[in-house]
């Protein structure tokens, strides 16, 4: 079976290629079914590979083809599988078909239906391709591959301005952090010989990585930090952060696939795929627990005050994704890909169900809303699934992952980032029960938009009740009580990552925090004993701190992009008034010089003879001297 | 006669037709343009056809004897035998055969692009002709006095082609045209019949001349062994360091390098767009090829010498290139200067002098021609229709023509260095070459790779993007004569991205040869 696995990448390309043919006019009909029917079989081709690989772990294999000599080195193409992509096969495949199914009826009677389904089926290839990939080149050329998906899909609405601008900002912020990444594979490369994952780790593992200008251990973490930059981009974190929530501006379903569920998380991929070199570097596995625990810090505490339903979502995936690279940093590494899964299933979820939501009442702001669960009860159930995931509560999916996540932090000796990390989860539950109950329950604050609202039918409904199912048991792939399979599975991949042994007190203090944050959400915008006014007025300066995101975008506004333009401005301004006046100093010289010499064009023979002898004399003097004679 | 011959000789032969035969219609003028350029093509695709992969060396050789200068006149090695044969030599290797095809595939494409309105078509298509014919014969010349000769022929066509035919401020654009190469030129000159003399034993140390002395030749595979093998007593280090630096400023100007470049985004905007598709596409080239063949070929050790002064020119010429078309506000200076930062790639690959590098930097040159064509003809098309190309007056184009509005944003993307695109496999090459030898120098020119998609990405959301401008309502999208041409390109472009080995496994030949060379 594993020797097939290139079939899962293979039919959404066939289903891209066929909608491209089909052109922009196909029936949104057999544009759906097309995509649905091959995205659920690439699905099931997933599950196969993913049951292959588990019942024999010698599978486990790479398969590669010729595909350019440079110098005396050949750079191969191909596929692998390990159990660590077996299961990303899984997670992205049924969270990409239920998107695929949900757009059908958010994306209905748009102008570029068959366009929207194109770009989605291109990014569904491009990341199983990501996943897939057996080396670091093939992985960059599709993680580059996924972020223009990612800039055609939020600028899908290429009419508004600000999705104009988000496309633009999303794919510049995430390709600063692709140059790291970029020159951090072409070091490797240089110092291995190979792109090959494999033959890096190998040579990592017994020191035989070098370069001439660089000791050994220094391009170990130097590589590894350069990789981390480019997951730094990819996956939204500090602080490179900012393109995430702007990126809100594309539809929905393409929030919750590609912004939520898989390519973002592509960047916890990579580190989880170059485990073995950031095993090497502890300085590098610090410097990932450090950005990890930060970002999971800041996303919650800017959660905690957006209007935009979507942005809070957005600023609570790049806290999760926090979570997951905390967890990698601090060698939970089964932990942090399990967080990974269950945030795909419990993140997608949510975006969808914000989807149904929007798609009832036409705006993004919570204040409009309000009183929704009798109009929408099922996205309201669903919606209370991924929250009561999100913030952790026992037994939904999020609570096992996020807490084996804060277990391994303070039991690996770094008590500031469980501190940070526990912070962040009391804010998590704080702010998804403030969107909980501002949309869902209490008196309607937009009446006209409350009375036309509906559910968005089977189509819509039907993926939400899937993903909130494994939102709801999803954690239980990995539970002592199942021995934790998914850690075992994760772990036959080779000696990666380090187990914890569960412990009691710590799981109930998280659960309490939790509490305490549904709590407060509660008191504020449920039953309402404080007014929320009053408690925002009370923190003053720290509530517009969050709510203005900590100042990110005014900051890179003026100082990144700012220098930017002014050093442009600079080179432009040398390139005009330098070194082309120069030229056209050089030329004025020159058209002067021919004013003064035209003066010689005396037109009296006598003249020009004598000139004509001089120089004849000169030519025949140089000619003796030099060959002896020319006659 | 060979293959390689006809075909420099056919666009010649079908602008010598269209110049002397009186009476002919437009249409006829351009038929024959497009006759010529395509037999080019055609035996171009024969010679890649009958090349073989296992012969190191130039094939399909064709030399023309025209006169000999006895070694007496020209006195280059007073000592040794030898007369000096003039003539006119073709051939082709694994460098040449793509860059033909690019050259005779671009010129058919813009004498399809051509405007159906231009005037005194006798002379234009003559002209484009000659140019082609000229372009042709400098990336198969075997011998430097052709190499001179073709190199004049593109250089006085281009002339007149942006004189006659270009648009705002034509003639100061196409003076700064001429009187740049034409001192490109001179010091080419210089640098090449230098080294020929150097190599016949005119600079050095009589005895070691004498021993090593073979006659003064032009002929360059005779050159290249000879400099292979020829001692530095015998060519003194001196003059050939002075060569070298005469060869290293033809380079820049002929590839408008920093700070020799302020020819190129003047004359980008005064060309029409079949102009600046010759000259953006193919013409802008030759700098990189000179480097290539000449440079790497026949001074590899003063490439080595003067390889940090070449890099840190490669950073600055990435980094000036790419702030500079941030800040310009019309797309043909954008391009201009963003093909200035494609090639200052070239100039870092080439620079690092490793197999990579190397390959790197001739992939970049067909990726940069077929990219920077593509958004010539492109901006074109658009400026037709919206009759500017200022990037502010323009936006929204998305709507009322997206089918150029998608070449245009694959163009871009594949200028950015997308992968799966040619500039891509072109990037990775050129930079696994300069880390290897220069990695702070590729760490500093490595930001480029942010700073192309800050300007293109900018301008494409100003242009195709946004909300669509009233006036731009009702324009028709591209017709069959456009989207041929963009579809080859853009083909040709995911081509080279998704299977390079097919030009790779060429390009690798000829590496290799140059890297025996260089050692």
């Amino acid at each position: 079976m594993v020797a097939y696995a290139w079939l899962v990448p293979l039919l959404p390309l066939v289903a891209y290629i066929f909608l491209l043919c089909l052109g922009r006019r196909a029936p949104e009909g057999i544009v759906t079914g097309v995509s649905v029917v091959l995205t659920f079989l690439s699905f099931l081709v997933s599950v196969a590979v993913f049951r292959a690989v588990g019942s024999n772990p010698d599978q486990v294999a790479a398969y590669t083809f010729h595909w350019l000599t440079v110098g005396s080195r050949s750079i191969s193409v191909g596929f692998e599988v390990t159990h660590l992509n077996a299961l990303m096969l899984v997670v992205v495949t049924l969270v990409s078909t239920l998107v695929l199914l949900f757009s059908k009826g958010y994306m209905h009677h748009d102008d570029r239906f068959a366009v929207f389904y194109q770009y989605l089926n291109l990014f569904v290839f491009s990341m199983l391709a990501l996943v897939i990939s057996p080396n670091f080149l093939q992985l960059y050329i599709f993680w580059e591959m996924v972020g223009l998906c990612s800039y055609l899909l939020v600028g899908f609405w290429y009419f508004k301005p600000e999705a104009a601008l988000a496309a633009k900002k999303s794919f510049i912020v995430t390709r600063i952090g692709d140059v790291g990444l970029f020159a951090g594979i072409i070091l490797l490369f240089l110092a291995s010989g190979s792109f090959d994952y494999n033959t890096i780790f190998v040579a990592a593992a017994a020191h035989k990585l070098t370069l001439g200008w660089i000791s050994g251990q220094a391009l170990v973490t130097l590589t590894a930090i350069l990789i981390f930059v480019g997951a730094i981009g990819k996956s939204a974190q500090f602080p490179l952060h900012v393109w995430l929530p702007d990126a809100m501006e594309g539809p929905t379903p393409v929030s919750a696939l590609i912004h939520a569920a898989t390519m973002v998380a592509a960047g916890v991929y990579l580190v989880a795929r170059a485990y073995p070199l950031f095993q090497a570097s502890p300085a590098a596995l610090t410097t990932v627990a450090w950005i990890g625990g930060i970002t999971a810090l800041l996303g919650a505490l800017i959660a905690l005050t957006q209007r935009d339903i979507k942005r809070v979502i957005a600023y609570s995936t790049i806290s999760q994704l926090g979570y997951m690279m905390m967890a990698l940093g601090v060698g939970a590494y089964a932990y942090g890909v399990f967080h990974l899964m269950t945030h795909a299933f419990f993140k997608a979820l949510l975006f969808l169900a914000a989807g149904s939501v929007i798609h009832a009442v036409h705006t993004q702001d919570l204040f409009e809303m309000g009183g929704l669960h009798k109009k929408l009860p099922l996205t309201t159930w669903t919606f209370l699934a991924g929250a009561l995931a999100l913030a952790g509560i026992v037994p939904f999916a999020g609570f096992w992952s996020k807490d084996d996540i804060m277990s391994a932090t303070l039991q690996s000796g770094h008590t500031v980032l469980y501190v940070f990390a526990l912070v962040a989860a009391f804010c998590t539950a704080f702010y998804i029960f403030r969107v909980f109950f501002l949309t869902f329950t209490g008196e309607p604050r937009n009446p006209a938009k409350y009375e036309n609202a509906h559910e968005g039918g089977w189509v819509m409904n039907l993926p939400l009740v899937v993903l909130a199912v494994l939102a709801t048991v999803g954690g239980f792939f990995n539970t002592p009580l199942n021995g934790n399979g998914l850690e075992k599975y994760l772990l036959a991949d080779g000696a990666v990552g380090v187990t914890y042994s569960e412990n009691v007190p710590l799981m109930a203090l998280s659960v309490v925090i939790a509490l305490l944050g549904i709590l407060l959400a509660a008191i504020l915008y449920w039953r309402p004993l404080v007014k929320p006014e009053r408690l925002a007025r009370g923190f003053g300066f720290l509530y517009q701190l969050s709510y203005r995101k900590f100042f990110f975008d005014e900051i890179y506004g003026a100082v990144v992009v700012g220098g930017g333009k002014v050093m442009a401005a600079i080179v432009d301004g040398v390139d005009r008034y330098i070194v082309d006046a120069i030229v056209k100093l050089v030329g004025r010289v020159v058209y002067y010089l021919g004013l003064g010499l035209k003066y010689t064009q005396t037109g009296q023979v006598q003249t020009y003879g004598v000139v004509a002898g001089f120089g004849l004399f000169i030519i025949l003097a140089i000619a003796m001297y030099r060959v002896g004679g020319v006659f | 006669m060979g293959l390689v011959f006809w075909l420099v000789v056919a666009p010649l032969i079908a602008g010598l037709v269209i110049l002397l035969v009186p009476r002919l219609g437009a249409a006829v003028h351009r038929g024959l343009a497009f006759l010529g350029s395509a037999a080019a093509l055609v035996l171009t695709a024969v010679a890649w056809d009958q090349f073989q992969y296992n012969i190191t060396g130039f094939q399909h050789v064709t030399a023309l004897y025209w006169f000999t200068l006895p070694s007496l006149w020209h006195g280059a090695n007073p000592n040794g035998p030898g007369n000096l044969i003039i003539g006119l030599s073709f051939g082709v290797d694994g460098l040449s055969l793509p860059l033909l095809a690019l050259t005779s595939l671009i010129s058919l494409l813009a004498i399809v692009a051509a405007k159906r309105s231009v005037e005194r078509t006798r002379e234009y298509y003559f002209w484009i002709s000659l140019v082609t014919a000229g372009l042709l014969g400098v990336f198969c010349a075997l011998d430097l006095f052709t190499f001179i000769a073709a190199l004049e022929i593109t250089l006085f066509a281009m002339f007149f082609l942006i004189y006659i035919f270009g648009e705002e401020r034509r003639q100061s654009a196409a003076f700064k045209f001429l009187l740049y190469r034409g001192l490109a030129t001179v010091a080419l000159l210089v640098a090449l019949v230098g080294i020929a003399y150097g190599a016949a034993g005119a600079y050095g140390s009589q005895q070691a001349a004498t021993l090593s002395g073979t006659g003064l030749s032009f002929d360059i595979p005779t050159l290249t062994n000879v400099m292979h093998t020829v001692s530095t007593q015998a060519f003194s280090s001196h003059a050939r360091s002075w060569l070298f630096l005469f060869l290293l400023l033809a380079v820049f100007i002929e590839e408008a390098f920093v700070p020799f470049h302020t020819w190129l985004p003047t004359a980008h905007e005064s060309a029409d767009t079949p102009t600046s598709m010759m000259l953006g596409g193919v013409l802008t080239k030759t700098g990189a090829y000179i480097l290539l063949r000449f440079g790497v070929g026949l001074l590899p050790g003063e490439v080595r010498q003067y390889g940090v002064l070449i890099a840190v020119f490669g950073a600055i010429n990435i980094l000036y290139g790419a702030f500079a078309a941030w800040a310009q506000t019309d797309w043909r200076r954008l391009i201009a200067f963003g093909s200035i930062s494609h090639m200052g790639l070239v100039l870092l690959g080439i620079a690092a002098l490793n197999a990579v590098g190397l390959q790197g930097a001739m992939f970049m040159m067909v990726s940069s021609g077929l990219l920077t064509a593509l958004l010539f003809f492109l901006v074109g098309a658009i400026k037709d229709r919206t009759e500017t190309s200022r990037i502010p007056a323009l936006g929204g184009l998305s709507r009322s023509l997206p089918m150029l509005s998608g070449f245009l944003l694959v163009a871009a993307l594949g200028s950015l260095g997308l992968p799966l695109t040619s500039g891509f496999i072109s990037e990775v090459q050129a930079f696994i070459g300069g880390f290897d030898t220069y990695p702070v120098i590729s760490f500093v020119g490595v930001l480029g790779v942010i700073l192309s998609a800050v300007y293109l990405l900018y301008a494409m959301q100003k242009t195709t993007f946004g909300p669509l401008d009233p006036r731009y309502g009702e324009l028709v999208d591209a017709t069959p004569r456009e989207y041929v041409p963009a579809l080859v390109l853009t083909a040709l472009v995911l081509f080279i991205g998704i299977d390079p080995k097919v030009i790779g496994e060429l390009f690798g030949l000829s590496v290799n040869a140059l890297m025996r060379i260089g050692g």
